[in-house]
């Protein structure tokens, strides 16, 4: 019995196992590896230790500063905007069917095609923002949106977009859980709407909190596709996040070793972040 | 929810809401409008439609279905792939209190978090090596591969919340350990499985970064590599890649609308990604 329970595990863990070793496990180990050997000219193919990471040292600290505006830039108001619009929708009240279900809309497009879409509200002709900002009489002459200087914002509002109906959700479902004999209390004790909100709703939340904090973290820092297909990394190197640095190390500049270097610092940030997760979801036990 | 709510807040939250779904609508709206405008007239400011071209649809369509078609066919493939390999894993997981489970666990979801870019540089370096690029068999299996910690998780629980006395009495009835599985177990966690199909389906059709690692030949592009390549040309055709856009949109948002209550169960998890 027992020796037939583990051929069982075995082998119903085993093509999961095979799978993903193959496709993580092998590429993860191949591109550490890769971080300290040398790709280009005479060096090709030996250990040249750290010389990789010396070679994109300039760029580091720019790159972590871009990737952590970035990701925080759009994770925190993605994170208010989706808890307000929770609270908003935890009433019942007419058309709101309707609110979550446009306000879910984002959540379900591809991620090519939310870039692709925002290039039609920011584009410098007939971009709709600029068209709205020069019918108020805001602005007399297009702002370039993906230009130099606010590429960076432009990419991020298109992630808070993005990342809004996945808070919400979160928050959604949370709101649900609290116990309405917690605000019927409160109530008692004379706290108004703003206090309550405070005193019971927030702390509710503690949980669903953290848990969306960290999903959108993660994902947010190492999303590729918004940013290739709104601006590719530049102008220049504007919106350079950490996983751009990867894609343009490995195929513009075909040096997988560099390429690794950026790699295993995402590894290590996306280690880090995943390991904190794990606690707090395995907290009690 | 206590209290009845006052007036003026009614007034405030209409306005909140109303701003929201301006929000949410806005790159939508933009791309309906440049899908409508006829090419010559482009640059022309709108800020709501001018113009009707319906025709710009047709060339999206002629355009993006086939690369669509694509897309359906690898999402179809990859949900089955994925529910196939997950069932008896997660079956085992629920079931069995084994050394290794807590470090399986773990790795199953240090993989739900990585990203594609993290290992798909080096992944493409690797196959291009054996000469596997370009093949359907190959881009399925990656695909399930990235799917597969969400599939397991979310079975992981729907079957460990069938009493474990269920298999007990299946055995006593005769049941070896397949029947038990697949003629017990897995009817009762049908809603559990469609939840799982819904999400591999989704997050395999919206998915842009691997084919754009492993294929090269145009013709097994799926939509996104296709929606791509129009982004990259040096003269944008905007007609086109706002129409096609818009049609590419429509199978995972039906779905969205049809499975909303699904969606809204599994998103805690985190289930469709980015």
């Amino acid at each position: 019995m027992k020796r037939q329970q583990r051929i069982r595990i075995i082998f119903s863990l085993l093509p999961v196992a095979l799978l993903l070793c193959f496709v993580y496990g092998y590429p993860l180990i191949k591109a550490v590896t890769n971080a300290f050997m040398g790709f280009t000219g005479k060096s090709a193919g030996t250990f040249v230790g750290l010389r990789n990471f010396r070679i994109i040292a300039p760029d580091i600290g720019k790159t972590i500063w871009t990737t952590l505006v970035w990701t925080f830039g759009s994770v925190l108001p993605a994170m208010v905007l989706g808890l307000a619009l929770a609270v908003i929708c935890n009433n019942k009240f007419k058309g709101k069917r309707a609110v979550v279900a446009i306000n879910l809309l984002p959540y379900a497009i591809p991620l090519i095609i939310v870039a692709s879409c925002w290039r039609f509200v920011y584009n410098s002709d007939f971009g709709i923002l600029n068209v709205l900002l020069k019918e108020l009489g805001l602005i007399d002459k297009s702002i370039s949106f993906l230009g130099m200087d606010l590429a960076l914002s432009s990419v991020i509002v298109a992630r808070i977009w993005r990342a809004l109906p996945l808070a919400f959700l979160n928050y959604y479902a949370g709101l649900t859980t609290i116990p309405i004999d917690q605000y019927e209390a409160a109530s008692i004790d004379g706290a108004g709407p703003v206090q309550r909100f405070i005193h019971v709703t927030l702390p509710n939340l503690r949980s669903v909190t953290s848990s969306t904090l960290i999903v959108l973290t993660v994902w947010t820092f190492l999303v590729f596709d918004i940013i290739y297909g709104m601006t590719g990394g530049g102008p220049v190197d504007a919106t350079k996040t950490i996983p751009m640095r990867i894609y343009s190390e490995m195929f513009a500049m075909k040096d997988a070793g560099t390429a690794g270097a950026w790699t295993l610092i995402a590894i290590v940030i996306m280690v880090s972040i995943t390991l904190l997760y794990w606690k707090l979801d395995n907290g009690e036990d | 929810m206590l209290n009845k709510i006052s007036r003026p807040v009614r007034v405030l939250r209409a306005i909140l809401c109303v701003i929201f779904c301006i929000f949410a609508l806005v790159p939508i709206y933009a791309a309906v409008i440049v899908a409508l405008t006829p090419y010559a007239n482009m640059l022309e400011p709108q800020l709501y439609p001018h113009y009707f071209e319906i025709s710009n649809f047709r060339l999206g369509a002629e355009f993006i279905l086939d690369n669509m078609l694509n897309s359906l066919l690898y999402a179809a493939a990859a949900t089955v792939v994925t529910i196939i390999m997950s069932i008896p894993a997660a079956y085992v997981l629920s079931r069995y209190n084994f050394k290794l489970r807590k470090t399986t666990t773990f790795l199953l979801l240090l993989t739900q978090m990585m990203a594609g870019i993290v290992v798909l540089p080096t992944l493409y370096r690797i196959l291009n090596s054996f000469g596997l690029l370009n093949h359907i068999s190959t881009l399925i299996l990656v695909y399930a591969a990235f799917n597969l910690a969400l599939v397991i998780t979310i079975l992981n629980g729907y079957f460990s919340s069938i009493p474990k006395g269920l298999d007990d009495a299946a055995a006593i009835d005769g049941c070896n350990y397949m029947d038990t599985l697949f003629r017990v177990i897995i009817p009762i966690s049908g809603p559990g499985v469609a939840v799982a199909a819904i999400f591999v389906f989704i997050n395999t059709y919206n998915d842009f970064i691997i084919p754009l690692f492993l294929l090269s030949d145009a013709t097994k592009y799926p939509l996104t590599l296709s929606i791509y390549s129009l982004l990259s040309d040096t003269t944008i055709r905007w007609h086109v890649m706002a129409a096609s856009s818009l049609i590419g949109i429509i199978p995972p948002a039906l779905i969205f609308m049809f499975f909303q209550k699904y969606i809204i169960s599994g998103a805690t998890t985190g289930a469709v990604k980015g």
